[in-house]
């Protein structure tokens, strides 16, 4: 009897699962997104009248974290509320759970309205996400309800075509960011007392980095003349690190697929990298290098930097460069660090390769559930971020209270650059504004000029844009749903072979010998597959 | 655990148990047997109700789960939407390209782990059970179980300065005129360092549950072994370490069905690719190609390969203590 | 009795053994604690071993404190620790005492399907969707239930429960006490030590915990204190304490912060194993029994 009552409960649960999960499935089988052209197109003017209650999915940033738990309870919230008269209720993952609590929303069938992610991280890609019925692709509702939006697309062809599927279909709200300086923020930095001191010039060649490298070493007893972290790439998923970025240009040989003369290339196979193996073991050997640069994190390029162990690295120009600055001022008035340019191979030639961010790089990018009941007014709702008055809100909060208009130019009050409270800038931009964190709306590039407030940052772009990056950058083609798996294993048994034998090559492990081996080992991994899937959708991309 | 030493004989309920049920099946239908059980026992049965509810509702129902290792299961289609594709997930952890080196390594790690991890706290209990001042004993207790607490973020990032070249360890073996080097660039290193700071996180928290039996050891034992003659070391080995036995073996059991378990985050916080030559294990390879990208299917694939490589090890393991010492799970 | 000189070099041995292990063990701790009071622009700079705080700064505390939430992460973390040990001390004890008794048929299946369960499981997606299917989903009851029992600690008490005298239970029974009599009034008290160290391992347990909660709770304001800390800590790795104009005031503090939110959670869980540490003692329990 009691098994046969443990048996009956666990089929009356069973049984009870099963309904939900097929309520939920069948429920997300009716993908089709609910007609809209019922309604007539919108025509721009807000607030809107309607007593729906969105619901809004969203990461919430790191910097907003600390001054709110919940959206919600930002002025900006309330503020976007009253001008567009929609309420909305924000939904946050736990930090670290984003992509596990996102999961379980989508396979439990209880999505929000808008979920705002990185829709290119999602299994298999934006093309699956629509497949599925997870999220709706936006044509009409581009057409009908996101005025603001279309406008922006058209002027901007080459944006257009990059938030778009293969197929040609809109699927989110873009987070964009359409001026080069938004894009160029990460770069080698050097130690500019140490150069005037020792009586060298800014290092221009690879040549150059050797000898000041060398000086750091031998004059200044550096014992890491140059470091950088290494940690869990966003897009690789494995340990990288990120001095490898800055040579690339140098040696001639990048390290990723990039495109040359609409030709994919995989940068760590052709025959330039083993230049650069070879330079690299020399310097590593010669302790030019920092000998633990496979395990640098973050505080560890942090103390090699302020130490004086280093003096010279990669960073960004905000919480590397502008970090070490402001830690240093009052500590050591002589430390001053300047952003110099990637080296080239020879003097006076541009470098191929640098770092450089794409327009449309999938983050913070809000994408309207199939299953909204409120589709039309949620687009509606989003339009709002892109139309003149939504941008300048995102971008610089409010007018008069934190920023003000000079010779129509947007300037940020003393409430937000030097806060009465003495409260961070960030911290009172976070609650008013999202242009200093991402978001569904398009970033503006005089935030930044602002936001970066050393003479060295402002510097900064111009020398870290000089390289051809943007030539030769990878551009977001998407393969097809049935290739995309396949890729993904290649791509990923690729990178982690590629990372290990990097460092084995750097660090003396494998002789340079060794790199027709690697070659071949990388065919033997299906690189060459890889390749053609890519050529293929870059061919696709270039017809959209 | 404890008082058994008293009575020798109640060390072995289990023997007993079995062979009389053996004798009773042969005689009467299972099923009749099973209601005159539960009627003779009612009140034990509506004791075991919650428990054998809980396993099901939040055990055995979720267990339909497993399905998605034989899936290419993707969220937009839940569960019960998405393709069938038979082995195909374990067919790909197979033929992957470094499949061997991980295996190896996880049995390398997980062996050492055993061997040198878990006779520590065990000795670690003993040497407090021979310490003469209490006070002392305990102060030692609740300091070793410490570091347990501290995260494992926190934890590696010590070791990791530690074994640098110019960290605290190379500055000691230097006096033993060892070479200073970035100790976790070596791929021999890796393997001691992940075990022994293991050990050094988890000896005092892992000897408490010893602790708890030894408290139970009646000490007339003890009496009557020095009256015999017994030095301290024999006292040990005849009187101490019998008394803990069977919970050291079940406990030694549980462990050796987890031995293929090796989880990934210890690991991705030391490793570096220049040493994935050892330090590659299973669940590191299904976090670089699974997890991070969700995929399910390919976990789970990977999850129940562990699984049934873990129960097949308890069950072997289970099976030569009956023969053995007569100790048994079930 | 007098020791012989071997036993007296072996105490000495032990006594020095056991203090270097302490020394070796306790210095994460100490570590953890000078960091978290130190300068965060001299820790930032810092490699290497510590031995006292490098400048004196409880800026990262007050950070912790000043985040949102935190009290009421504080108050459910209390809530879940004390009823989910309830819980859990409750229902281990049933299921230990049906397996240690003898003679009872399915019990050897019993254990096997428990058993099974620690290897095999199907996984958090199904597990969410029962959860969600009864109706705890945003219920704190979400983060006690679905961990119930901890198989391995079941076990465990098992084994305690099977080592008590039969005599003892025997004559227990002679004096007419049913199941529930013989659990609490002879069974738990014998196994002290045993139910001291589970209720220990179940509190750190509950106490450590964020994973539950990180998926099946929605509402922020039932988040226990682990997974607001783990907030911080992410956070604290990965913000772009940015280089914004006048960020020097929280300048490199994330790093102190990761130390202290440690301090922050483990103090309050450390306190709990000397006052179990009394259940510990030799041998008393056998006299109060028979007697």
């Amino acid at each position: 009897m009691k098994e046969g009552m443990a048996r009956k409960a666990s089929i009356v649960l069973t049984g009870l699962v099963m309904f939900s999960l097929f309520g939920c499935s069948s429920g997300s089988d009716k993908t089709t997104s609910k007609p809209t052209d019922a309604s007539v197109p919108f025509n721009g003017s807000y607030p809107i009248k309607s007593d729906v209650t969105l619901k809004y999915w969203m990461i919430l940033h790191n910097n907003v974290q600390q001054v709110a738990k919940n959206f919600g309870e930002l002025p900006l919230a309330k503020r976007l509320e009253e001008k567009t008269g929609i309420k909305v209720k924000y939904i946050h993952p736990p930090k670290g759970q984003e992509k596990q609590a996102l999961s379980v929303l989508i396979a439990s069938g209880t999505l929000p309205d808008i979920i705002e992610y990185n829709w290119w991280k999602y299994p298999g890609g934006p093309n699956n996400a629509i497949d599925t019925g997870v999220i709706q692709p936006l044509d009409k509702l581009v057409d009908n309800d996101a005025p603001n939006l279309k406008k922006i697309l058209k002027d901007r062809p080459d944006m257009d075509k990059m938030v778009k599927t293969d197929d040609g279909h809109y699927y989110v709200f873009p987070f964009l960011r359409p001026d080069d300086e938004l894009l160029t923020t990460f770069g080698p930095v050097v130690r500019k007392d140490w150069l005037d001191e020792l009586n060298i010039g800014i290092p221009e060649t690879l040549d150059d980095w050797y000898n000041m490298l060398t000086a750091f070493k031998e004059k200044k007893k550096a014992t890491a003349p140059m470091t950088a972290t290494t940690k869990l790439d966003d897009d690789r998923n494995t340990n990288f690190s990120e001095f490898i970025k800055l040579f690339a240009g140098a040696t001639n040989s990048y390290q990723d697929f990039y495109i040359d003369n609409n030709q994919v290339k995989f940068g760590p196979m052709e025959p330039n990298r083993k230049n650069f193996f070879e330079t690299m073991a020399k310097w590593y050997k010669e302790k030019l290098i920092d000998q633990n640069f496979a395990q640098t994190d973050n505080k560890g390029q942090d103390s090699n930097m302020l130490s004086g162990k280093s003096g010279a690295t990669v960073c960004s120009g905000g919480s590397g460069l502008g970090k070490w600055l402001t830690a240093m001022k009052s500590k050591d008035p002589k430390f001053n660090l300047v952003p110099v340019p990637y080296p080239a191979a020879k003097k006076g030639e541009t470098p191929m390769f640098g770092v450089r961010s794409l327009e449309y790089s999938g983050p913070g990018s809000a994408a309207i559930s199939a299953k909204s009941k409120n589709a039309d007014i949620a687009a509606r709702y989003l339009d709002y971020m892109y139309s003149e008055e939504g941008h300048m809100l995102m971008n610089f909060g409010f007018e008069n209270e934190t920023y003000k208009l000079v010779d129509n130019e947007p300037v940020y009050t003393d409430f937000v650059m030097n806060n009465p409270e003495k409260k961070s800038s960030t911290e009172v931009m976070s609650k008013y504004m999202r242009g200093h964190t991402n978001g569904a709306f398009v970033q503006d590039k005089r935030y930044i000029e602002q936001y970066y407030a050393l003479p060295q940052q402002k510097e900064a772009f111009d020398l870290w844009a000089k390289n051809d990056q943007k030539k030769y950058r990878m551009l977001p083609i998407t393969p097809n749903v049935d290739e995309s798996s396949e890729l993904s294993t290649i791509v990923n048994n690729v990178n982690s072979y590629v990372d290990e034998m990097t460092i084995r090559f750097i660090t003396g492990q494998d002789p340079i010998s060794k790199f027709d081996d690697y070659v071949a080992q990388l065919k033997k991994l299906k690189i060459d597959r890889a390749l053609e899937i890519y050529q293929a959708a870059l061919d696709r991309y270039n017809k959209r | 655990m404890k008082l058994e030493t008293m009575r020798p004989e109640t060390i072995k309920p289990e023997t007993t148990a079995k062979t009389e049920t053996k004798s009773n099946t042969r005689k009467i239908p299972l099923k009749k047997r099973i209601i005159k059980d539960i009627i003779k026992n009612k009140i034990l049965y509506i004791m075991v109700l919650p428990v054998v509810l809980y396993y099901i509702i939040f055990h055995y129902v979720p267990m339909l789960g497993i399905v998605i290792a034989f899936q290419d299961f993707t969220p937009g289609k839940g569960i019960f939407g998405s393709n069938f594709v038979g082995i195909k997930n374990f067919i790909d952890f197979f033929s992957d390209p470094s499949f061997i080196r991980v295996l190896k390594n996880t049995a390398v790690i997980s062996i050492s782990t055993l061997v040198i991890g878990f006779p520590a706290p065990i000795i670690l209990a003993l040497l407090l059970n021979e310490l003469k001042n209490k006070y002392f004993a305990r102060t030692i207790q609740t300091i070793t179980y410490m570091p347990h607490f501290i995260s494992l973020v926190v934890i590696c990032g010590m070791i990791r300065e530690f074994t640098l070249d110019t960290g605290v360890i190379n500055q000691i073996l230097g006096f033993f005129g060892w070479e200073p080097v970035t100790m976790l660039n070596k791929p021999e290193l890796f393997t001691p360092i992940y075990v022994l700071s293991s050990i050094w996180q988890e000896i005092g928290w892992g000897s408490i549950i010893y602790l708890a039996a030894l408290a139970g050891v009646d000490q007339e034992q003890y009496e009557a072994a020095r009256l015999d003659g017994a030095g301290r070391l024999k006292q040990i080995f005849h009187v101490t370490l019998p008394a803990i036995m069977p919970t050291i073996i079940i406990l030694l059991i549980l462990n050796i069905g987890k031995a293929f378990s090796i989880g990934y985050e210890k690991i991705i916080l030391l490793y570096n690719p220049g040493i994935y030559e050892t330090s590659d294990v299973i669940s590191t390879l299904v976090f670089r190609k699974g997890l991070e990208e969700l995929n399910w299917s390919f976990s789970a694939a990977v999850g129940l390969f562990n699984s049934v490589i873990n129960f097949a090890l308890l069950i072997t393991a289970n099976w030569i203590s009956r023969k053995t010492n007569e100790t048994s799970l079930w | 009795m007098k020791e012989s000189r071997a036993e007296k070099v072996f105490s000495y041995f032990n006594i020095g053994f056991l203090s270097i292990l302490a020394i070796v063990t306790v210095y994460p701790l100490i570590y953890v604690l000078f960091a978290s009071l130190s300068d965060p622009t001299q820790l930032m700079s810092h490699t290497g071993a510590l031995i006292k705080p490098l400048g004196f700064s409880i800026k990262a505390y007050e950070m912790v404190f000043s985040f949102p939430n935190i009290t009421r992460g504080y108050i459910n973390t209390i809530i879940i620790v004390v009823g989910g040990v309830a819980v859990n001390i409750l229902m281990t004890s049933f299921g230990a005492y049906f397996l240690s008794r003898k003679n009872i048929f399915i019990k050897k299946y019993i254990m096997l399907g428990i058993v099974f369960t620690m290897f095999f499981s199907g996984g958090l997606i199904p597990l969410y969707l029962v959860v969600n299917g009864i109706g705890l989903r945003d219920n704190l009851l979400a983060l006690i239930l679905p961990v119930s029992i901890n198989t391995t600690n079941l076990i465990i008490l098992r084994t305690a429960f099977m080592a008590v005298p039969e005599s003892l239970v025997e004559s227990a029974e002679m004096d007419g006490a049913g199941h529930f009599t013989l659990l609490f009034k002879v069974m738990i008290p014998l196994a002290k030590p045993t139910v001291a160290t589970l209720v220990l391992f179940y509190a750190v347990y509950h106490w450590n915990s964020w994973f539950n909660a990180s998926i099946f709770l929605q509402n922020e304001d039932l988040y226990p204190l682990q997974l607001i800390l783990r907030e911080i800590l992410i956070l604290g790795n990965t913000t772009s304490i940015s280089g914004g104009v006048n960020d020097a005031n929280v300048l490199g503090v994330a790093d102190a912060v990761k130390y202290s939110v440690i301090v922050f959670a483990t103090l309050p869980i450390l306190c709990l194993y000397p006052f179990l540490q009394k259940y510990f003692v030799k041998g008393v329990m056998i006299g109060a029994v028979k007697g």
